[in-house]
């Protein structure tokens, strides 16, 4: 909306400051500008003779009403005095020029420019031969920063760095200055877009709020996380939690943010996070740690105590220290080799959830990721060697099995159509040999405590597929014949095997495969528009030897053990149109999918022929096997199913802000829709967001619910959320997610974000299903966790806490998208 | 009913070459759509000099949200999105693309019983969806009009 | 410089006419007066005797009229033009007026009005009241010579 000029333009007071508001500005610095803020600092045009060159290799010109010019080369220029040399402006009432000495003294109404900087002031002692400047009694604006202030004495080092002594700096608009930093001592170096100040007092609206002994804070770019400003929740488990975070740009390769942290019922804490870029690796370190847990304020838990459970069980971390450690690297940039780290561990499966740490973005789900893996890349070889563990945050389960190592040796060579894939996998499964867990097994009975033990086996595997195929595609197809070999082999260490089970189990097969398609084409109307619809059939088709790997299963003598059936990364895919394509229904190497079958799919698309966009796109297929026996996970299947079920898939764009998008798996047989789910995902660019989701997951379990009627354990769970800007400040923010099946609702979520140009608040209330006690208790009596969270961010001062983001981004979709588009 | 079998296409014929370079130095996706299209049989340039067509990728980010929960709470379906933002310039230096945006989505079941072979899914999943990512951007790239006003091209 | 005084004046001009009434003798048509390093060419100079027939005050005016003289051995000479020179004798003074600009190895002065005391290498710069203003213009170091002298104290 072009923003019209108010009806008699009113008084521009702070256009001393270069300060000119939104209706005064040329349509590309509106374009640039926030869209929060009302106007702008724009420098004047600087088109005077020289005004590109850098001052101490520019001439000096000086122009006065009247000049006295000594024979020592000293001048001095009186009335509306006006210099300029290069790209460096001054003018004042006075100014005496001492050639010999490099300086120039100026009086009374001064004014120094350069570019993106403007300095106003009673007295300044300029040196001509650098950048160096001293100004007494300042006011001065950086521009590009949007960065503003006085001081006593402001001075310009050589290194064009700006200092401010007694000095105050703000990234609000002139007038309405939200927040301030009064500093004995501010330097601000615009090139390496970073400040510091010493002995610091932060006041937001006049009032003192804070006082740093000394601060590094980013200049210019509000996105940079500078000084993060502390967040301040409360919540029923946790009480008062507060965590006041420090930013400190070590080295320009090199910050770390420290974030003491206290909350009321567990105790004190701090987290680091130390990030370090460097030619060849970037690396992220992140460390929390909050000694002796006073064990927080759960009253379910006390209740469990009081009902007789152990203390130990139900709050296993209490008086324990609590730490959390993650590194993060990815290294060798497009050189032929790679690095990457993905390590995280904690002290206890709870850590997540109880601490929900307030700065770090560590993801917590059910398991975290131990990874480190290097790869060599030639021409036509890859190597990749990887070591992969999880630690899981459940406590009624078994640790699983670690990868140490992984080496994957792939090649690829392709002569006109021909290709040629190897792929050659050793792999060395461990575990420990025996371990033993325990764990409240039905919450409302004390005496339900277990403990149990399992052995497992470790193994070696060996897993090779070569592929050769004839990859000829046209515009109008491709086929893709292939003939393929494939060796699966274990060498099992036999302390747990039965005596017939053989400790190296192994099985091939050699398959053919083809994939092909076609692609048709027509130029269709609809709605006024013109599209081109398309039809793509495709048909993929396995035909395999038997690959005996009867020996893979029920190895052990207890069924029980771990890696009895000898799965160590295998399970089924996730059904969907894709798999219809894929050579094997497995992940993993376990297994070698040995089933004949046919896959036909059918693929329509709507594209708009100018901008070449699908509007929409749409497929449907389904598998078609030969025989009834097929290779399971467990077992071999006799009376498997002679069809897989239809799965189907609508994606539409109808603008580009809009996304809908749909699955369904139905199986034609037994007449039900195995999986499916439905979503609606809107943001355009006034940042409105809106969604919707549903998602259905059928299960053939039954539970009862609180009535005690008999219900269907399918999951059937339904979300929306909503971002609405109410006027150019103020978005209302809302999100919901309701479990149907349990009649539960999941998450409640709700706020208010106040967005200002120079500072942004946010007040969110959240109600979420609370499963730390999941494995404790039944899930019709999980309780809820609610909080009311605020954070407030000055822009350009202190950066984002993650805390109330962390929470929006997951629990309303594209949020994080919004923040981008924001900035 | 006017159907007929997929012609040429209006930009990036057979046998052009195309050169594909990422914004962000840590990021692989360069190297490993290079390496893909190069395994697909598509002709791709040493340099951006003797490219056709030069494919920039100015951001690639990988997504994962929590989409429905178990009994107890906890993920049990995962909505994977793979974005990219990138543009394309042909070899007289002309935008026929200019921050263009690709995403694919995939659903990903998961069972907290099957860890370590649903984390292997995922990273199955990822890679298919970089494949995917790159057709789309081709397969865009072969139907954009390059003399369509701009405001259409990138509606 | 110093020795100047003593030099021989030469003039030439085109047409010359003495005045003994008035003390005054007109050169004029392109006019050159010189006198050692110091050197005046203007379009027409008047120059005024006292009754002792010296020379108190010369006036060259010109489109523009230029004045020449090196103050010192090791400088270059200092130039200056105005659309009309008044230099008086007695108290060795340079008066510019009208587009008056100084040139002083390279530093410039411009001005409506400069008033030049050749002693003391003094000048005093008037703009007209209103538009006209006063320009000086340091040319920059250069970076191999910066520590040669330029206008180190000097006094006649």
């Amino acid at each position: 909306a072009e923003p019209t000029a108010p009806a008699e333009p009113d008084y521009n007071p702070y256009l001393y400051l270069d300060w000119l508001p939104k209706w005064q500005l040329t349509p590309e610095q509106r374009a640039a500008m926030p869209a929060v803020c009302s106007g702008a600092f724009v420098a004047p045009p600087q088109n005077y003779p020289d005004a590109s060159l850098v001052p101490d290799e520019a001439p000096l010109r000086a122009t006065a009403d009247q000049s006295k010019w000594l024979d020592d080369g000293t001048a001095e220029l009186r009335g509306n005095v006006q210099i300029t040399q290069g790209y460096r402006q001054l003018f004042a009432d006075q100014v005496d020029v001492n050639q010999s000495e490099k300086t120039a003294y100026l009086r009374g109404a001064i004014e120094i420019r350069e570019p993106s900087l403007l300095v106003r002031g009673a007295a300044a002692e300029v040196h001509t031969d650098s950048k160096a400047a001293a100004i007494e009694d300042a006011t001065y604006v950086v521009h590009d920063a949007f960065v503003h202030g006085s001081a006593d004495h402001a001075s310009r080092e050589a290194s064009g760095e700006l200092t401010l002594t007694q000095g105050n700096y703000t990234r609000c608009e002139p007038g309405k200055e939200f927040w301030r930093v009064y500093g004995g001592e501010i330097s601000i170096d615009n090139v390496e877009r970073q400040g510091v100040a010493r002995n610091v007092r932060l006041e937001v609206l006049d009032v003192p709020v804070f006082y740093f002994p000394y601060m590094r804070f980013p200049v210019g770019d509000a996105r940079l996380s500078g000084l993060l400003f502390p967040s301040i929740s409360n919540s029923d488990k946790n009480g008062w939690d507060v965590a006041i975070p420090y930013y400190w740009n070590i080295a320009p390769q090199m910050d770390a943010t420290i974030v003491p942290r206290y909350i009321q019922y567990r105790g004190t804490g701090a987290e680091a996070e130390v990030r370090h870029l460097s030619e060849v690796f970037s690396t992220e370190l992140r460390l929390a740690g909050l000694p002796n847990d006073k064990g927080g304020n759960d009253e379910d838990a006390r209740n469990l105590i009081r009902d007789g459970f152990p203390e130990d069980l139900v709050l296993p971390a209490k008086g324990k220290d609590r730490w959390l450690l993650n590194l993060e690297q990815l290294g060798g940039t497009g050189s032929f080799w790679r690095t990457n780290i993905d390590y995280t561990k904690v002290s206890d499966p709870d850590f997540f959830r109880d601490l929900d740490t307030a700065n770090l973005s560590v993801s917590a789900e059910t398991q975290v990721s131990q990874m480190a893996q290097g790869s060599l890349l030639g021409e036509h070889w890859r190597a990749t060697l990887r070591a992969q563990d999880y630690q899981l945050l459940v406590k009624d389960r078994f640790d699983v099995y670690s990868q140490l190592p992984r080496l994957d040796i792939d090649g690829d060579y392709r002569w006109g159509d021909w290709l040629l894939s190897m792929r050659n996998q050793v792999t060395s499964w461990d575990h420990d040999d025996t371990q033993t867990i325990r764990f409240i097994r039905d919450t409302g009975n004390p005496d339900s405590v277990t403990e149990s033990t399992r052995n497992f086996v470790t193994a070696e595997r060996l897993r090779l597929d070569y592929e050769l195929s004839w990859d000829q595609q046209w515009l109008w197809g491709y086929i893709k014949p292939s003939l393929a070999a494939r060796y699966l082999g274990y060498k099992l260490d036999d302390k747990f095997l039965k005596p017939e089970s053989s400790d190296t189990p192994e099985a091939s097969a050699g398959q053919f495969t083809l994939d092909t398609g076609l692609f048709f084409e027509r130029d269709s109307q609809a709605f006024g528009r013109d599209y081109v619809q398309t039809l793509e059939p495709r048909l993929f088709a396995l035909v395999s030897s038997n690959a005996d790997q009867s020996d893979f299963f029920d190895v052990t003598e207890d069924p029980l053990d771990g890696g009895s059936d000898l799965l160590f990364d295998t399970s089924l895919f996730t059904f969907s149109y894709d798999q219809l394509f894929r050579n094997s229904r497995f992940t993993g190497s376990d297994r070698i999918d040995d089933a004949d079958r046919v896959a036909l799919g059918l693929t329509t698309r709507f594209i708009d022929p100018l901008s070449g966009r699908d509007l929409l796109a749409a497929s449907v297929g389904q598998i078609f096997y030969s025989n009834d026996t097929r290779i399971d996970r467990s077992e071999i299947v006799e009376d498997a199913a002679p069809r897989s079920e239809l799965a189907a898939r609508v994606e539409s764009r109808p603008i580009q802000s809009l996304r809908i998008g749909s699955e369904i798996v139905y199986d034609d047989s037994e007449h039900n829709i195995n999986r499916g789910n439905f979503s609606l995902r809107y943001l355009d660019d006034d940042f409105r967001i809106f969604n919707l989701g549903y998602y259905y997951q059928r299960k053939n379990s039954f539970f009862l619910n609180a009535d005690g009627e008999l219900t269907d354990a399918s999951t059937k769970q339904a979300n929306a959320s909503a971002v609405l800007p109410v006027n150019a400040h103020t978005s209302v923010l809302a999100g919901a997610a309701y479990d149907l099946t349990y009649e539960r609702e999941l998450e409640y979520l709700a706020g208010v974000e106040y967005d200002s140009c120079c500072y942004r608040a946010r007040l969110v209330w959240r109600r979420t299903l609370d499963n730390d006690l999941a494995d404790v208790v039944a899930p019709e009596d999980l309780k809820y966790d609610e909080g009311v969270y605020l954070e407030i961010q000055l822009k350009g001062l202190a950066g984002l806490g993650t805390t109330v983001t962390g929470m929006l981004s997951q629990g309303i979709a594209n949020f994080d998208q919004r923040e981008v588009l924001k900035q | 009913c006017g159907w007929h079998l997929r012609g040429a296409p209006k930009n990036f014929p057979p046998g052009s070459q195309l050169y594909i370079s990422a914004e962000d130095p840590r990021s692989d996706i360069a190297e490993e759509l290079t390496r893909l299209l190069q395994n697909a049989g598509l002709p791709m340039a040493e340099s951006p000099l003797e490219a056709d067509y030069d494919l920039t990728i100015h951001k690639e980010t990988e997504r994962k949200r929590t989409v429905s929960v178990d009994a107890q709470g906890r993920a049990a379906e995962y909505e994977l999105i793979t974005s990219a933002l990138y543009s394309v310039r042909d070899s007289s230096g002309r935008t026929l693309l200019n921050n263009a945006q690709a995403d694919v989505y995939r659903s990903l079941e998961w069972n907290s019983n099957e860890i370590v072979s649903k984390g292997e899914e995922e990273r199955l999943l990822r890679e298919e969806m970089r494949r995917e990512l790159i057709s789309r951007i081709i397969d865009r790239l072969r139907r954009i009009d390059v003399n369509a006003p701009a405001e259409e091209k990138s509606y | 410089l110093q020795s100047d005084r003593e030099q021989p004046i030469k003039v030439q001009a085109k047409k010359l006419e003495a005045n003994r009434s008035t003390n005054m003798s007109v050169y004029s048509g392109n006019v050159v007066i010189t006198q050692g390093s110091l050197e005046i060419r203007a379009d027409r100079v008047e120059v005024h005797g006292n009754a002792s027939g010296e020379i108190s005050r010369v006036v060259a005016t010109g489109k523009p009229a230029h004045f020449q003289q090196q103050m010192q051995q090791s400088q270059s000479p200092v130039k200056a033009r105005a659309r009309r020179i008044e230099y008086t004798v007695a108290s060795d003074e340079l008066h510019l007026s009208g587009d008056a600009h100084v040139d002083r190895d390279g530093n410039t002065l411009t001005a409506e009005k400069i008033d030049y005391d050749l002693n003391s290498e003094q000048m005093q710069a008037q703009g007209q009241s209103g538009e006209g203003r006063v320009e000086m213009i340091w040319k920059p170091e250069k970076k191999d010579d910066s520590q040669q002298a330029n206008g180190t104290q000097q006094n006649q």
